[in-house]
């Protein structure tokens, strides 16, 4: 039997996010449904709300409401520590561990020379003119530690050692060729206590 | 479904949703294949961590529907320092695009499988692989019969005049005559052509010992970048990182 037409169109939107393949679309838009109209219609405005007032902070590449994130703005965590992060999600993570007091920058993913992913194509330029202007004592590098994240680390490491800034990255233990967002709270904690010198 | 068992070079690596990987490897016994590693990306275990790209194992897969299931990878030789040196990662990488774009998915390349693992085996200990990333070059070009020509004019046939250019995109190189009529042309010298030949021919551990008097690498380099391209009609992405890490 072929659905209605508002529920098909649903059941394909639905199944455009990650994750989420034809059978979850399914049973996600039958329990839409059964939801009040006021239930739904919060889902729809929280949606819609994310996208309009949500842009990336203009200094550090963080998700940010306003055109300067919070952390950006706090001047107790100008304490000379920058930490450099693949994807925003990644200050989330690390923030989560309350182990780290200084600033961030989200790079916006990493190199992968077989994906094409090239230095360009990430925030570096942003992150030498902060690192040149800014009072940065220490760069923190937290790229994941796969492949693609370690590749990330030495060439941002071969960059920032001239400019006489000490580079340090998040320490092994982490678990190899997995993803940070997969990483417990205290591994990460420790990741970080340990850091070690490039 | 049904259960086989080779030797495999780690190639490549990509997600594939929120918690599998998807590889592409040249296996020794069934040629270039993609496989899936199921959940490789929550988990931690050392069945994991033996995927790595570049990494040599000893494999097993289940037949999929789709796409094979690579289910063991027990680990012969990590290649760690292609991944820990910024330079020896982009020769490796670009060599595995290389085999990648250019070798057929599961046909039997069982040489160019031994090949890529020595020269994977030298570039490891290499302080200049720059000549072995060209014998690389020229040499995945014999295997796969996609070799320039060297000897005679590609255009007219004569071997005897004198071959002063070579065309990319005819395929090898042209004399004086026929290449009033073709454009972007490398110039080159005999001795550039003596050096290609035995880049094809030496020992890949004795590269160093090819005569270089009289040798422009940059041409050599030229020559082999623009055939490569001309073949596949693009340029390789890990061109570009190659090209930034040696800058
Ligand atoms: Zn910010
Ligand atoms: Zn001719």
């Amino acid at each position: 039997m072929l659905y209605p037409h508002a529920m098909t169109r649903l059941i394909h939107e639905l199944a455009k996010l990650p994750g989420i393949g034809p059978k979850t679309a399914q049973r996600l838009a039958f329990h839409l449904l059964t939801l009040s109209e006021s239930e739904v219609g919060k889902i729809a405005e929280a949606m819609l709300e994310a996208k309009h007032k949500i842009g990336f902070c203009e200094i550090c590449g963080q998700l940010s409401e306003s055109s300067v994130c919070p952390i950006c703005t706090d001047s107790n965590r100008c304490n000379g520590m920058l930490c450099v992060v693949e994807e925003p999600k990644d200050v989330i993570t690390l923030e989560r561990t309350r182990v780290f007091k200084g600033q961030y920058h989200v790079l916006g993913g990493a190199i992968s020379p077989l994906e094409g992913t090239g230095p360009d194509d990430l925030r570096i330029k942003e992150l030498l003119s902060r690192l040149q202007t800014g009072s940065f004592t220490e760069v923190v590098i937290a790229t994941d530690p796969n492949v693609e994240g370690e590749a990330t680390a030495l060439y941002l490491s071969k960059l920032i050692k001239p400019l006489g800034i000490r580079v340090t990255r998040l320490a092994r233990g982490l678990p190899v060729g997995g993803d940070l967002e997969y990483t417990d709270e205290i591994t990460l904690g420790k990741a970080l206590e340990g850091r070690v010198e490039f | 479904m049904s259960m086989y068992r080779t030797r495999a070079l780690v190639l490549k690596s990509r997600n594939l949703g929120e918690a599998d990987r998807v590889l592409l490897l040249l296996t020794e016994d069934y040629g270039k294949l993609e496989a899936a590693v199921k959940g490789a990306r929550r988990q931690r275990s050392r069945f994991v961590g033996n995927t790595l790209p570049f990494n040599l194992i000893n494999a097993m897969f289940f037949t999929g529907k789709n796409l094979d299931q690579l289910s063991q990878a027990e680990l012969i030789h990590s290649f760690a320092v292609l991944r820990e040196d910024l330079v020896k990662m982009a020769y490796a990488s670009y060599w595995a695009e290389l085999i990648g774009e250019f070798v057929p998915e599961r046909e039997n390349v069982q040489e160019i499988f031994k090949f890529l693992l020595a020269a994977l085996i030298t570039l490891e200990k290499c302080d200049a692989p720059d000549l072995l990333n060209l014998a690389f070059q020229i040499r995945i070009l014999n295997y796969l019969g996609y070799q320039p020509e060297l000897e005679t004019c590609v255009s007219c046939g004569d071997g005897s005049a004198s071959l002063v250019h070579f065309s990319a995109e005819e395929g090898g190189v042209v004399c004086r005559r026929c290449g009033a009529d073709l454009r972007d042309l490398i110039p080159v010298s005999r001795n550039d052509l003596r050096f290609l030949t035995a880049l094809s021919t030496t020992d890949i551990r004795k590269l160093n010992q090819i005569e270089q008097t009289g040798v422009q690498l940059g041409t050599i380099r030229a020559m082999l970048r623009r055939f490569i391209e001309a073949r596949l009609d693009k340029p390789l992405k890990t061109q570009v990182f190659l090209d930034s890490v040696l800058a």
